[in-house]
Formats: C-alpha cells, structure tokens, sequence
C-alpha cells in the first residue's frame, strides 16, 4: 500500500493534566485517506490524544507541548476561535450524544452554523450526510421524530451523520463502537472504511479485532508513550516490541 | 448461613415497628390535606356563584363577587413571572454553564438560597421601603414586584439544577461541531433543559399565587376593579384574609369562595407540573 501524504502530523507532543503528564514524547503521522487505529489499555493516552487533536479539551490547568501539523499548520498556536479547526477536524464520541431535537434538525445544526442555505438546499445537505453515513433508508420516513428515539447503534450512526454533515477533512472516532452490539459495531466498521475514501480518520478502539478489521495503520500505546506503529498486517503479526507482543496477545492490559 | 431464630425475631419486630411509624405519618399527612380539601369543598362549592367571577366586592349584606380579587391575582402574578423568568432562567445559566464552581458563582448560588428561604413578609416590607413610599400609595405594580423578588430565586434554583443535569458529553458534542458557547447553551443545554425549567416556573407561579404578606404591603387591596396595576390592587390572599376577619356573613362566604378557587388554581398547577416533569422522561 502506497503511502499517503500526510494530513496530521505530530511532533514531539507532551501533554499534561496540571502535574500530570498524559502524553510523552509523542510523534505520529496520520495519512490522509487511511484509517489510522490507536490501541492501548485505558489510561494510555490515546484518547487525550484524539482529543488534543481539534483542542476540544483545552480547559485551564491542560497544557501542550510540541507540534500538531494539520496540512503543515501548527493548531497548537491557534489562539482565541477554534471554530475553524472544529470545522475541518470533526469528532464523534464514545456514548451516542444525539442532540434532543429532531432527527432532520440534528444534522442541519451544524450545516447551519456554518452556511446560509434555502430550506430545499438545506434539505438535500441532510439527506447527502445521512446517506453517507448509512442511515437514511432506515430514517427517510421518520426525519421529525426525535433523535433520542433511534436505538444506540442508529444514534451514533446519527452522530457520524452530523460530524461528516460540514464535510470536515479529518474524522475523530473516539470508541465509536464500544456501547454497542456486535451488529451495530459491524456496521460502525463498514461506514468506517466507506469513509475512508474521502476522509482521514483515526479511530480509538479498545477493541484489537476491530483494529484489525478497520485498521491501514495501527498505533499501540502505553503509559503516555507510542510504543509502536505500523502498518495493521505487520504490526500484529509480526510486532517489533515485546510490549506489544504482550498486549496485542493478552498478556496485560 | 442460617441466621438463629432470636436474629429473625427480632429483626422481623423492627420491621414490624418501623413500618407502623411510617405509615401512620403518612396517614396523618394524608388526613390533615384531605380534611382542608373537605372543609373547603364542603363550604367553598356553596358559596360559588356565577356572581363570584362575574361582580366586584359586596357591600357588607349586598350581592357582588370576587372578580376585581382574581383579576388582581392573574394579573400581579403575570407580571411578576414575565419579570423573574428571564432574569432567574440568565441567572440559572449564568451559575450552571459559566460560574460553576467560581468564587462569584459560590456567593450568587448562597445569596439565592438566602433569598429563597427569607420570610415574604420581610420581601413585602422591603418593596414597601423601595416603591411604595416613593411613590405615596400602594400600587399593583409594587406588588408585583413582591412576588416577582419570591419568584425569582425558584427559578435561579431549578434553571441551575436542570442545567446540572445535562451531560457535559452533549455540550461537547455541539463545542465539537464548531458551535460558539452561546449557541451551544441555547440550542442544546436549554432545550434538553426546558421541561425541567418549564416545571420550576410552574411552581414558582403556585407559590407565589397563594402569598398574602408581601402584597399586604404592597398592593394592599381595592374594593373595585381597577383598569392598571398603578393603583392599589385587590388579590384573592388578601380579599380571603380581609373578608374571612370581617364579621359579615356574605363576606365569610366569599372567603369560602376565594380559598377554594385558589386551592384548585395550586393544585392544578402542581399537576400540570408534573406531568410536564413526567414528559421529559419519556
């Protein structure tokens, strides 16, 4: 598989929680158009560093240390609206987070926030991102009811919907399938590498199968620090570290 | 392991006891609300007329109503919920979304709950101080004011605690869109939030439709229907109080009136309230 150029690339980033340091000495490309996999044991840091990503956790008392290219531009240097970088690194969540509005007014939201579209514009944007996202034979006939009234599976498809909705360029999946059953998680997976085509998007799992699955590069993390990456094939089956060798078959974490 | 016989006695007596105590608190409970309920049934049904919605204060021993009393009473109550919603529901968010555990918002959050559980008739006392005496007469408008300033805190009170209630995960969900904060508040926060504040002004209107104190200070009470609030102002608490002290038996039964309407007024208005709560668990 030829490589990609890069869309993300991190350099040198420590993180730290007040004393705390999450992150140590991280430096990581993401490619554009693959699906990158972070793995770990809870507490590793893969989340703080999805997060760090679009600064979505840049509360007083978190601080960044390094690098996050994004096509070159340093986002940690991003002062003041964080608007844009949202606009183009987009995020979904680990639990389902429907808003309590409509199933049509949930993806127009963000649409909205963004651009002054006509009501039939608006219209063709929603049923574009929830077609995209596999949802729409299931919702075409039910757009004004609830979001909250889908079951957990259509719900976080529903939240892929929004996030793609604004087209973003990059696409941050934050254990997108651990709440769910087998079937929903098989489809998460199958949108996942639908999406690929058109997104970069990295993707925190718990769950080493679905790496497997999803996965064109794989990064192990541990304690704060990338262990390993490659790419997924030669990763698991061939690791270069014991500690991933130990993870990877069960050993810990 | 098998506890021993005296164990299982014992234990069996204790919950025998106990259970006793609880359910007789509850009965009396239940029978003080159920005799007030009786009595005022029993007395108030009687004494409703047409008349009683339709013509102002009798003279003692003529015909007449309560409709100036509960005109007063909608109107005042009105004001002084179009008044503390806003001001209470900005506050509220102000503690939940912005404040939170800040040294301004630990200060606001105390002074509110101070406020809250002030005497109304201190509230009355003070209005009466800051617009009745400056202005030389009682007035409609200072005892809206009243209950506004009792209505507020309430408000404060559930629009923070409703707020409290919505993830954080939902608010990040919309700060991840791009959303600015005040969109992320308005859009999402509150709307999860509105039955729960819609719940807490409900109450706060019960509440303050049945005060008598801070309107004896403020828009004391008039025999005959006025056409603004700038006048003094007659409400059905006080029109109740006024009429059930006086010794004219026509004026004893309006009273009867008066405090039966504003029993069903309260009643329907915590029922509604919780259904409303109830809406937002479905």
């Amino acid at each position: 598989m030829p490589p990609n150029p890069p869309k993300i690339e991190v350099h040198c980033l420590n993180y730290f929680y007040g004393e705390n340091q999450a992150l140590k000495d991280i430096s990581i490309l993401f490619q554009d158009r693959r699906v990158t996999t972070l793995i770990g044991p809870s507490g590793c840091g893969k989340s703080t560093l999805l997060r760090a990503l679009n600064r979505i956790s840049s509360s007083p008392g978190q601080r960044a240390e390094g690098e996050i290219l994004l096509d070159g531009e340093n986002i940690l240097l991003w002062r003041g609206d964080l608007t844009g970088l949202r606009a183009r690194v987009g995020m979904v969540f680990q639990k389902p987070t429907p808003f309590p509005m409509s199933i049509f007014d949930n993806i127009a939201f963000p649409i909205k926030l963004y651009h002054r579209l006509s009501r039939l514009e608006l219209e063709d944007e929603v049923e574009r991102a929830l077609r995209q996202a596999a949802l729409w034979d299931e919702v075409k006939d039910k757009l004004r009811q609830s979001g909250l009234s889908l079951s957990g599976g259509q719900q976080q498809r529903l939240c892929i919907a929004r996030a793609i909705a604004i087209k973003p360029e990059v696409l941050l999946l934050d254990e997108p399938a651990s709440a769910l059953d087998p079937i929903s998680t098989a489809l998460i997976d199958e949108l996942v590498c639908e999406l690929r085509r058109d997104y970069c998007l990295i993707v925190v799992t718990h769950n080493m199968q679905q790496a497997a699955r999803i996965g064109d590069y794989v990064g192990f993390m541990y304690l704060g620090e990338l262990i390993e990456f490659g790419e997924t094939g030669q990763l698991f089956s061939n690791p270069r570290e014991t500690r991933t060798q130990d993870y990877i078959t069960g050993r810990f974490g | 392991m098998t506890p021993d016989p005296p164990v299982l006695s014992r234990r069996h007596a204790t919950n025998a006891v106990m259970s006793g105590f609880a359910w007789a608190g509850t009965l009396a409970a239940l029978a003080a609300l159920a005799l007030i309920l009786y009595a005022l049934l029993m007395r108030g049904i009687g004494a409703l007329s047409l008349a009683t919605f339709t013509r102002t204060t009798p003279t003692p021993g003529g015909d007449g109503g309560l409709l100036n009393a509960i005109l007063g009473s909608l109107a005042m109550t009105a004001v002084a919920i179009a008044a503390a919603t806003p001001v209470g529901m900005l506050a509220g968010t102000y503690l939940a979304e912005y404040g939170r555990r800040g040294r301004l918002a630990q200060t606001v959050r105390f002074l509110n709950d101070t406020l809250l559980s002030v005497p109304s008739i201190i509230i009355g006392l003070f209005v009466y101080g800051l617009a009745v005496q400056p202005a030389g007469h009682f007035s409609g408008w200072a005892g809206a004011f009243a209950l506004a300033l009792i209505a507020l805190p309430v408000v404060v009170r559930t629009t923070e605690d409703i707020l409290n209630l919505v993830p954080d995960s939902l608010r990040e969900a919309g700060t991840a869109l791009g959303a600015p904060r005040w969109r992320v508040i308005v859009c999402i926060a509150w709307r999860a939030a509105a039955d729960g504040i819609l719940t807490g002004v409900l109450l706060a209107v019960a509440r303050i439709s049945g005060e008598t104190a801070p309107l004896l200070f403020t828009a004391l009470n008039n025999q005959f229907l006025t056409s603004g609030l700038d006048r003094p102002t007659a409400s059905l608490p006080v029109a109740i109080f006024q009429f059930a002290m006086s010794p004219y038996p026509n004026w004893q039964q309006l009273a009867w009136a008066g405090a039966l309407l504003i029993s069903v007024a309260v009643l329907a208005l915590n029922i509604s309230a919780r259904l409303v709560a109830r809406r937002r668990h479905r």
